[in-house]
């Protein structure tokens, strides 16, 4: 069995919300990262050809060492195979079907102790989702869909009208209270927003990578240290004050009362903490986070500051 | 210079052909019937070796089973735990255990019986009919605490495991995942439901449901299964076939000791419509007489007893509503219209009567875009249609294979849980079928339900609920109905009717032999009739 427990990050969403492009702009913006995607079928996955180096049946190996498999129809049987696969890379990617529910495939994540759950990013298409969400045949569904993201797509928004788009965004908002909202074309999103690439990697925005500036401009980075933690109560008590709207914050946490170590992640207001040694690169008894939120949401002040209140 | 012809003596031969119903011989040769008479009915054809080895018994067509899967074989090399009487492909029978001590009394006499580093997997196991505690973890304890046992439930969809399987999975009080069951104290009961959190622990048991549809140690156990209870075509309805696999399955299937003719449907769910069309036209020419390739099977929703079946109003009864589509409608639409433009026949799993009407809906567009006189498409299952939906697929052509077995199995439990009295009443509701004039056929769902036409025909005969409640009277079908679903019926439905599925000059010599004619005894003793085995393409596979 193996040793090394994999993150997983499930794309969910209708037929059409744009699933597949996302998986695409992911692959196409890896940037060193060595992705597993695993995919409903091929036959829907354009994969843009110069990215594949070799297809083997129901694996595709990709030219920036990403690679695709296909999920078939026995879920089981893809997972493992996944798993194995996914030894060797960074993260899982999973593209639900259009009427799978993606928090019950992010049940496996959260079930086989090889593997944990990231988070879960839904897609919905600004020009159909409120009819399809009204559908007595699929409406429910969608509704599952939403409620489960902690990331929440509003794509193609640059095919509607912006007061639709507002309506449509003040809608999803309500359906699911917990995730964080953006507003996307092409569903192009920095890729540190949707994977967490473990509490010790930086944000893409320290290494001047793609995506493009304009969707660039949409997000905060904020990074911070000396948060000082008297005991595990405390950080808990600090993560639990966070703002809402920050999507993700990562980081080391250090706890004065026994100086144990704490690697900290906290996506869509959910939070993980695990216990870890020292991280060599960081000074003694210094916590450190970084986190990202869409512009606007947050202060950084706010942000600071709850992580600081116990301290003060 | 004639083939060998080999004229089979009976008691009486049941041959299903209207025209003859009744005869006492029937002369076979090259694997076909010559003819079905007296003892002369061959003289024309330079007579034949008279053989009398069925001199005491009753041959009727082979039985075609036409919704099964190839794991009702393979699933035997697990123990088997469950409330109804079940016949191993090696013959043995396997008493119904009726309560949880009963069924720790089985795993630990298996448990004895294994290596060391084995681990004890059971199935089949059922406990909404056992009564007293429900099987726990301590339970299973009590069997090993060191080896790690499973035992999966009959709908596959849920597992009760000891100690060291949870250990496995790293399941404890600290587990929070949904499907993992608690006890009030917080420490797991055991239970372990769904197949994510299913998934860590059947992985590390090595239990490989796909592998075990593959090679021979599913294709022998699996025809075992079929001969036993008389069936000489049975189906693998779902199936993730390529080329390749379909070439594995025919040097199986074709040697001339192979005891069953297969029908396997390609699964529609691996890759887009027009994909699964250009594999379905493929395989279709690589067919042989004993494997028949090139239709599809669509999923369209989930099972009714675990509430995920797509109903429409009013909903589930007294359950919650976790309805699912493994099919998007709209993809569904596409799937069809491509498939059935292509020719390629479908084999469509429905339960609830949303999930019927959303599938006629797309057969009915389809149609009439492309209209194809006989296509053969056939709903699996469909559960509960009204007369409205029976009468549209009429019209349509479109045939229904319905479960009869369901009612008794879970008769009780749709009435007074899932669907209520008046739904129930709707479960495969055989006769409104026939008037509707719809192609009926009736099937086990093996290894859901256990394959035997002749238990399947108990079931529409009777509709008898594992509670002993007659279900709808009404829609009870007479024995010779059934035995047209269990034949004609089901061939009907595979498309193979000018083949199999009755006893006349031309067509296979497929036989079930039995000790009684089933229009001859007490309804109530159908599932009780002695099955011999078969005879296929005219070589005995029956018992000494």
């Amino acid at each position: 069995m193996a040793t090394r427990t994999v993150p997983v990050t499930v794309v969910g969403g209708y037929l059409g919300a744009g699933k597949t492009t996302l998986v695409n702009h992911l692959l196409r913006h890896a940037e060193g990262r060595r992705l597993v995607v695993m995919v409903n079928d091929f036959g829907d996955t354009p994969i843009d050809a110069a990215l594949i180096a070799a297809r083997d049946g129901d694996t595709l190996a990709l030219s920036n060492g990403c690679i695709c498999c296909s999920m078939g129809g026995d879920l089981v049987a893809a997972f493992d195979t996944a798993i194995r696969l996914a030894q060797r890379a960074d993260a899982l990617v999973i593209e639900a079907s259009g009427v799978a529910e993606p928090d019950r495939i992010a049940d496996f994540a959260r079930a086989e102790p090889d593997l944990a759950l990231d988070s879960i990013v839904v897609l919905a298409d600004a020009r159909s989702h409120a009819r399809h969400a009204a559908d007595p045949l699929v409406g429910a569904t969608l509704r599952r869909q939403v409620a489960a993201a902690d990331l929440l797509l509003l794509n193609k928004t640059d095919l509607v009208e912006p007061a639709a788009r507002d309506a449509l965004a003040r809608d999803l908002a309500t359906a699911a209270p917990r995730a964080t909202l953006v507003a996307t074309r092409h569903a192009a999103v920095p890729l540190d927003l949707v994977f967490g690439d473990g509490p010790g990697s930086a944000f893409a925005c320290t290494t001047a990578v793609t995506p493009p500036a304009d969707h660039e401009a949409q997000f905060d980075r904020w990074s911070g240290t000396g948060h000082v933690f008297a005991d595990h109560a405390a950080l808990e008590r600090a993560l639990a004050r966070l703002p809402d709207g920050v999507h993700r914050l990562k980081g080391f946490a250090h706890l004065a009362d026994d100086d144990s170590w704490w690697t900290v992640q906290v996506v869509a207001g959910r939070i993980d903490l695990a216990p870890c040694t020292a991280p060599p690169a960081l000074a003694a008894e210094a916590s450190v986070f970084v986190a990202i939120w869409p512009r606007g949401m947050v202060a950084r002040e706010a942000l600071d500051a709850a992580l600081r209140a116990d301290a003060s | 210079m004639h083939a060998k012809t080999t004229i089979y003596a009976a008691r009486r031969i049941v041959t299903m052909n209207p025209r003859q119903p009744e005869a006492t011989h029937v002369a076979v040769r090259d694997g076909r019937v010559l003819a079905v008479g007296d003892a002369g009915c061959a003289d024309g054809w330079g007579g034949g070796d008279i053989d009398t080895r069925f001199a005491d018994r009753v041959l009727l067509p082979g039985f075609v089973e036409g919704h099964s899967h190839l794991i009702a074989g393979s699933i035997w090399r697990f123990v088997y735990a469950g409330f109804h009487r079940r016949m191993a492909p090696d013959g043995t029978i396997w008493e119904g255990l009726g309560d949880t001590a009963a069924v720790l009394d089985r795993l630990a006499s298996a448990e004895r019986g294994l290596a060391p580093d084995q681990f004890l997997i059971g199935w089949g196991f059922d406990p909404i009919f056992l009564t007293g505690a429900r099987l726990s973890c301590r339970d299973l304890d009590r069997v090993s605490a060191t080896r790690p046992i499973a035992v999966m439930h009959s709908n596959f969809h849920m597992v009760t495991v000891n100690s060291a399987a949870l250990a496995l999975a790293q399941y404890g009080r600290g587990t929070s995942v949904e499907g993992v069951g608690k006890d009030e104290d917080g420490a797991p009961t055991g239970e372990i439901r769904g197949m994510a959190a299913m998934f860590p622990i059947l992985r590390r048991l090595g239990v490989d449901f796909r592998a075990m549809t593959r090679g021979e140690d599913a294709l022998l156990p699996f025809a075992e299964t079929a001969r036993r209870c008389g069936v000489t075509t049975a189906s693998d309805l779902l199936n993730e076939l390529t080329l390749d696999e379909a070439a594995r399955l025919r040097a199986v299937a074709d040697r001339p000791d192979y005891p069953v003719r297969l029908y396997v449907a390609l699964s529609a769910h691996t890759s887009p419509p027009r994909d699964i069309a250009d594999l379905a036209v493929a395989l279709a020419p690589r067919s042989s007489a004993k494997l028949r390739l090139g239709a599809v099977k669509i999923v369209v929703d989930g099972s009714v007893q675990a509430f995920s079946a797509q109903l429409r109003w009013p909903g589930y009864y007294r359950v919650p509503d976790h309805a699912v589509w493994n099919m998007a409608p709209e993809r569904l639409g596409e799937a069809v219209d491509t498939l059935n433009a292509r020719g390629v026949q479908m084999q469509i799993h429905t339960n609830g009567d949303l999930a019927t009407e959303v599938a006629l809906d797309a057969l009915d567009a389809a149609l009439a875009r492309c209209a194809r006189p006989g296509h053969r498409h056939t709903l699996q299952h469909c559960q509960i249609p009204d007369r409205a939906q029976f009468q549209r697929m009429g019209r349509l052509g479109i045939a229904a294979n319905l479960f009869a077995n369901h009612v008794h199995v879970f008769g009780d439990v749709h009435r007074t849980l899932t669907l209520g009295p008046d739904r129930a009443q709707r479960l495969a509701s055989c006769r409104t079928a026939l008037e509707s004039g719809v192609r009926l056929a009736i099937h086990s769902d093996a290894p859901v339900t256990p394959m035997g036409p002749l238990f399947a025909m108990w079931c529409a005969v009777n509709r008898l609920t594992a509670s002993g409640f007659r279900l709808n009277p009404a829609e009870s079908l007479t024995v010779d109905e059934a035995l047209h679903a269990v034949t004609l019926g089901a061939a009907w439905t595979l498309g193979m009717e000018g083949e199999v599925g009755s006893i006349e000059t031309g067509k296979r010599a497929d036989f079930a032999v039995l000790d009684e004619d089933p229009r001859a005894v007490d309804p109530l003793a159908l599932k009780d009739i002695r099955v011999r085995g078969t005879v296929l393409d005219g070589v005995s596979f029956a018992d000494a």
